[in-house]
């Protein structure tokens, strides 16, 4: 076959190369990422009611926590989807100001949430090592700390790339990339939220 | 593959021409097991029988002359679509499908028929396992302050179902009599329950079956089934306390159990000896092995176990009594009062 | 999608030979130790997972061995207890998490971009990364064997044993950090398989046309994608009930024991199936070749893979059966597996079925497959045995279960993963393996693998306990262990001849040419061994068998000899997930030290948690972040806005 016939056949045509949006790899890759972090969340919160199951004692024994940071962290975490969601979208029509703007503002948001719960901690009646309701309440929320903060290291790169002009309209897939990342932070926590502070009060045990 | 068949056949030769272990579930003496028996020898055979079939069917296939095809040039068969194999799995997966059923069917039967006694327990064992002997405790059912407590050998009256409740006093335990019933785990923090029937007189031998440390290997325990009358008169002689001893050799020996054994060991009747750590002791005697049904119970073993328990069983929790001869033998002659 | 500044329509060549060398020249690793250390090459990746594996196979074999002596005749003193309890707990660990995923990860990193027509992996420097990773966590697994302070409580690790108040030294604390450094190098691993499968196959390479190999290793990956977490959080847990005091599993504060076992088993189950899926499609892409002709009822067996794998995650109290759990949560489990014993049919009637209509030819290879198939049934039926509860109540924890263990680890692991190196190693290294030596490793393994295991079946039904380090003389077990014993030592013999083998051919072996055994998957249209680039124009694929088109009258044929060259850089075409159209050109990254960089920074984030060193720990993990921006660095290649 020569290459006229198979041109015929494939009709190859111009090709992006590199960055190609959700065509990347990083997309999936990321997306598998998510997965494999939500099961851990998941089998968490498994852990959690499954312990609650087995136990006649009252679960938290210490009682229902206190929702007077918690609920502030959730609007704080649900203010900063918007915000990213707006850098984001500002990014792909190049006005980077706005973009400087949204990002910064959802890396404040996050910041913020990492400090409140850092607080929220030290407010807690119990320690990791006082029960089982305990050492899952530490367990849940200081991994998602963890993930909310890496998630914050990943925007500061993100505003650092962007400074140095590798992050523009035409190449935002890392931006893309991150973003999908912090929404998947927020959604981890409504689970969290709900599993650890409104239960309690919902469905007492 | 037939020399490969051939060896397998051989080595099984041994293997089938001798008495049946002990331990063996294939044979079983009650209610609780004889369902899971038939069950295992239905099952098996099934299994056997697929796993000929399909090693026949593979051995046939490839060692069938096909009628002559073309070859290419290196030798080998021309490559093509081949004919059509679909028939296999037409027949084979619904086939499966079929006999998985049939057997899902039967399990869910003998897992009914195994689940309770066919009548109501009149005995209950409160059966807590530790690292590495059982700690037996019997009741009336309907009367939880009556009863006794010994350890690692249990007595059961024939045709009389028996409820056991078990639990662990450190790790995970699993108690097992392969003859009477299947396993169940010993869990510290829940109880669990299960039963089990000896349909006629017998010895019955058991052993921990969920790893649970150093001597894992080493905790075994015997069941004795035996006639409504001879367990009635065993039942009523176990409640009793044990003598004070009289003989001036098992009197001095009263006084070494006192310094070093009451610790741990319970002596219904001596005063003092209220130890929970290990075994409770009070009939000692009347049991045919110690340490766990480590080693036949004989003035030797219990010598040998007394004065250094480590050396034989390496990692238990009873230590090394540096006793010396004359300690060693008033010991024993008190012990052997424990009857 | 938005709008990107960088186009490029490729163009289409037939290869010459000044392609190829431009094509090497940019492909190649340079020689030396920043080349060997920094290499992103997927084949020398492959073959690096396959020769560590391979290690992890001996060591697990020797103190398998160490076991057997032990047990060969009653009360015997070879080993004592805390070194039996090491050996057995160690030898489940090596071969579960060191030896049988490794492997099958070494043949899919070598194998997969050949089969799927493409250049490279979807991230190649993941790729090195996970290597490493598996490297330094195998070598931290095993730090503590050496002084006596291995793992002693089984590879399953049950508390409260494995609990600080009845295991307080260094053994399971290295085990527990261990398992989350390895659970690392997996989930990387299934990240760059899932990317790698939907994004990168050769153009025209649709989801119907996509050979059966990949998907083994695919719905394998996917598997671990959502079960190791489960194991990684367990071994955390009781990491910080342990070193923190949490409550977790300590019934004192509200923990359960059951806790651990069903995050261990929900992780359990699909793992088993992670291990035998991809070596299972070894077999289903190697005998329709020693049969001349397509595998039976391909899609059939496409989604019975599929169907296991769900199916699995739905199966994992049935390790927990004498646990006294509710006799209709029990009944459930138990309608599950065996319900999951049907794709495992699809499969072996499949395989059955391409022997009888095809014409076997009989080289080592097809020896090892059609073994696979009569250990697989066995395996299967063992297992299916222990299904059905109330059997299951007297079989588990006996050496019948450990039968069926080692006839479907063995019989569904080891025997494809041999057989896969004979039918491979000319593709790999340009040599053929000896047949001769091949029949000999064939029959001794064979031979020694039923001697040494078949009679656990017995055993077992003979009430034999699993891990006694000994056993009373009058138990009627003695004359089965001997035969195991020497069955083993057979085994291993067998094993060894495959080693020599393997090392003699690498420089003796007969030269191999492209396509030795006629074979039908785009990895034989390459050279052997493949050059660096894999493929100089890119492939498009019309068919599931792209090399027998003309001899299976398929009606569209594939273009190998011509194609659309991308030598701009180091590239490859992104395609769509379904058809498999191109629609980006990818830049792949090169040589880099980022992954090993990190890798070893994980390593000392780890080493600093087990000995408590805080500092250590805080340090190596903040040193992270300027390594993962090196890492990520953007590049002009790869489309990042930089001005070149």
């Amino acid at each position: 076959m020569n290459a006229a016939a198979y041109e015929q056949r494939t009709l190859p045509r111009p090709l992006p190369v590199g960055q190609a949006g959700r065509h990347t790899p990083g997309w999936w890759g990321m997306l598998a990422l998510i997965g494999t972090e939500a099961s851990i969340f998941a089998y968490l919160i498994f852990s959690y009611f499954y312990l609650q199951s087995q136990t006649s004692q009252p679960w938290p024994p210490s009682g229902p926590p206190s929702l007077h940071l918690a609920v502030p962290s959730t609007v704080l975490l649900l203010a900063s989807i918007a915000t990213m969601w707006w850098a984001e979208s500002r990014l792909r029509l190049g006005r980077m100001a706005m973009v400087y703007t949204g990002l910064v503002l959802t890396l404040l948001l996050g910041v913020a949430y990492v400090v409140l719960q850092c607080v929220d901690w030290h407010l807690q009646p119990f320690l990791p090592s006082s029960n089982a309701h305990a050492s899952l309440y530490y367990a849940i929320t200081a991994l998602h700390v963890l993930h909310a903060a890496t998630a914050v290291v990943m925007l500061a790169a993100m505003i650092w790339w962007c400074a140095l002009g590798h992050i523009d309209a035409q190449h935002h897939t890392a931006v893309t990339i991150a973003a999908l990342y912090w929404y998947f932070v927020v959604a981890v926590w409504i689970a969290v939220f709900i599993t650890l502070y409104l239960m309690p009060w919902i469905d007492p045990h | 593959m037939l020399r490969a068949a051939t060896i397998v056949a051989l080595a099984l030769v041994p293997a089938a021409a001798r008495p049946a272990s002990p331990m063996t579930y294939m044979v079983s003496s009650g209610p609780a097991a004889n369902p899971t028996t038939a069950l295992g020898w239905g099952l098996l055979g099934l299994s056997v029988f697929v796993a000929a079939f399909i090693a026949c069917a593979v051995l046939i296939g490839i060692w069938w002359k096909r009628g002559d095809g073309a070859y290419d040039g290196n030798g080998w068969p021309v490559v093509s679509r081949g004919r059509n194999g679909l028939p296999w799995l037409l027949i084979g997966v619904p086939v499966s499908v079929v006999l998985l059923l049939a057997s899902a069917i039967w399990t869910f039967h003998v897992l009914d028929a195994i689940a309770a006694p066919p009548k109501k327990a009149p005995i209950t064992l409160l059966v807590t396992a530790h690292q590495w002997w059982w700690e037996v405790r019997y009741q009336r059912t309907d009367d939880p302050k009556s009863g006794f407590e010994t350890a690692n050998e249990i007595h059961v009256p024939v045709g009389v179902p028996v409820r056991l409740r078990l639990s662990s006093a450190d790790v995970i335990h699993s108690f097992w009599v392969p003859q009477l019933a299947g396993k169940t785990d010993a869990i510290p923090g829940q109880v669990n329950l299960a039963w089990l029937e000896a349909d006629r007189p017998g010895m019955y031998r058991g052993q921990c079956t969920e790893f649970c440390g150093m001597q894992h290997a080493h905790m075994a325990l015997y069941v004795i089934a035996q006639s409504a009358s001879a367990f009635r008169a065993w039942w009523q002689y176990q409640t009793r306390d044990a003598a004070m001893p009289t003989a001036q050799a098992a009197a001095s020996g009263s006084a070494v159990f006192g310094s070093r054994c009451a610790i741990c060991h319970t002596v219904r009747g001596r005063p003092g000896s209220q130890g929970g750590l290990g075994p409770d002791l009070t009939h000692l005697m009347s049991r045919r092995t110690i340490a766990a049904g480590t080693l036949p119970n004989t003035i030797g073993n219990l010598a040998g176990w007394v004065s250094d328990a480590p050396s034989l069983k390496p990692g238990v929790a009873m230590p090394r009594e540096n006793l010396d001869g004359p300690q060693l033998q008033a010991l024993l002659a008190y012990l052997q009062t424990l009857k | 999608m938005a709008v990107n500044s960088t186009y490029h329509t490729p163009a289409i060549v037939t290869p010459d030979k000044g392609l190829k060398r431009k094509l090497e020249s940019m492909w190649s690793d340079p020689p030396g130790r920043y080349g060997w250390l920094a290499t992103t090459d997927h084949k020398m990746i492959g073959k690096r997972y396959l020769v560590t594996a391979f290690v992890f196979l001996i060591l697990g074999g020797l103190e398998a061995l160490g076991m057997r002596l032990q047990l060969a005749q009653p009360n015997e003193h070879l080993l004592p207890p805390e070194l039996y309890n090491q050996f057995f707990s160690m030898h489940g660990m090596t071969m579960i998490f060191l030896y049988s995923l490794p492997i099958l990860s070494g043949f899919s990193n070598y194998l997969w971009p050949l089969i799927l027509g493409t250049r490279d992996m979807a991230f190649p420097r993941l790729n090195a990364f996970t290597y490493w990773v598996f490297l330094l966590a195998g070598i931290f697994l095993y730090i503590g064997f050496w002084e006596g302070k291995g793992t002693d409580v089984g590879w399953f690790n049950y508390v409260p044993l494995a609990s600080r108040a009845y295991d307080p030294d260094w053994n399971v604390d290295i085990y527990s950090l261990g398992m989350v450094f390895l659970g690392i190098s997996t989930t990387a691993g299934a990240v760059n398989f899932i990317a790698t499968m939907f994004r990168t196959r050769a153009p025209g390479m649709s989801i119907s046309r996509v050979p059966i190999m990949i998907w083994g290793t695919l719905v394998a990956n996917i598997g671990i994608l959502f079960a190791v977490p489960a194991v990684s959080l367990d071994f955390l847990l009781l990491w910080l009930d342990r070193r923190f005091g949490t409550q977790f599993f300590d019934v004192s504060g509200g923990g359960r024991p059951l806790l651990w076992q069903h995050l261990f088993w929900i992780f359990g189950h699909p793992w088993v199936y992670a291990i035998v899926l991809p070596a299972m499609s070894i077999v289903s892409q190697g005998l329709p070749v020693y049969c001349r002709r397509p595998l039976v009822a391909h899609s059939a067996v496409v989604l019975a893979t599929i169907l296991t794998m769900v199916l699995g995650f739905g199966v994992w109290v049935h390790h927990m059966f004498a646990t006294g759990l509710p006799p209709i949560a029990m009944g459930y489990f138990a309608a599950a597996s065996f319900v999951i014993v049907i794709p495992s049919a699809v499969s072996v009637f499949a395989w059955v079925a391409t022997i009888w209509t095809g014409r076997p030819v009989f080289t080592t290879a097809f020896k090892f497959f059609v073994a696979e198939i009569v250990l697989f049934v066995i395996g299967g039926v063992s297992g299916f045995m222990t299904a059905s509860v109330p059997l299951d109540l007297q079989l588990t924890d006996t050496y019948f279960v450990v039968a069926h263990i080692h006839y479907v680890l063995i019989g569904i692991n080891v025997f494809p993963v041999v057989g896969g190196i004979y039918h491979w190693f000319p593709k790999m290294t340009g040599r053929l393996m000896d047949e001769r030596l091949g029949r000999w490793n064939f029959w001794l393994m064979f031979i020694g693998f039923n001697l040494g295991f078949f009679p656990m079946h017995i055993s077992g039904l003979e009430g034999m306990p699993r891990r006694i380090y000994t056993y009373p003389a009058n138990m009627g077990w003695g004359n089965l262990n001997l035969i195991t014993t020497i069955g083993s030592f057979v085994f291993a013999l067998g094993v060894l001849l495959f080693v020599i083998n393997v090392i003699r051919s690498r420089s003796r072996g007969e030269r191999a040419s492209a396509n030795p055994w006629d074979a039908s998957t785009l990895e034989w249209a390459t050279e052997s061994p493949p050059p660096s680039y894999n493929f100089a124009v890119i492939p498009r694929v019309a068919s599931l068998h792209p090399l027998w088109e003309s001899r299976l009258d398929e009606r569209s044929r594939s273009t190998l000899h011509e194609g659309p060259v991308l030598d701009d850089g180091h590239q490859l075409p992104g395609t769509t997930p379904l058809d498999a159209e191109p629609d980006v050109i990818l830049d792949m990254p090169s040589l880099t030290l980022a992954p090993l960089v990190t890798a070893l920074l994980i390593a000392g984030t780890f080493l600093g948690l087990l000995l408590t060193t805080w500092w250590l720990a805080g340090a190596c993990m903040l040193a992270m972040i300027p390594t993962l921006l090196w890492w990520l660095w953007p590049r002009a290649e790869a489309g990042w806005a930089v001005d070149a």
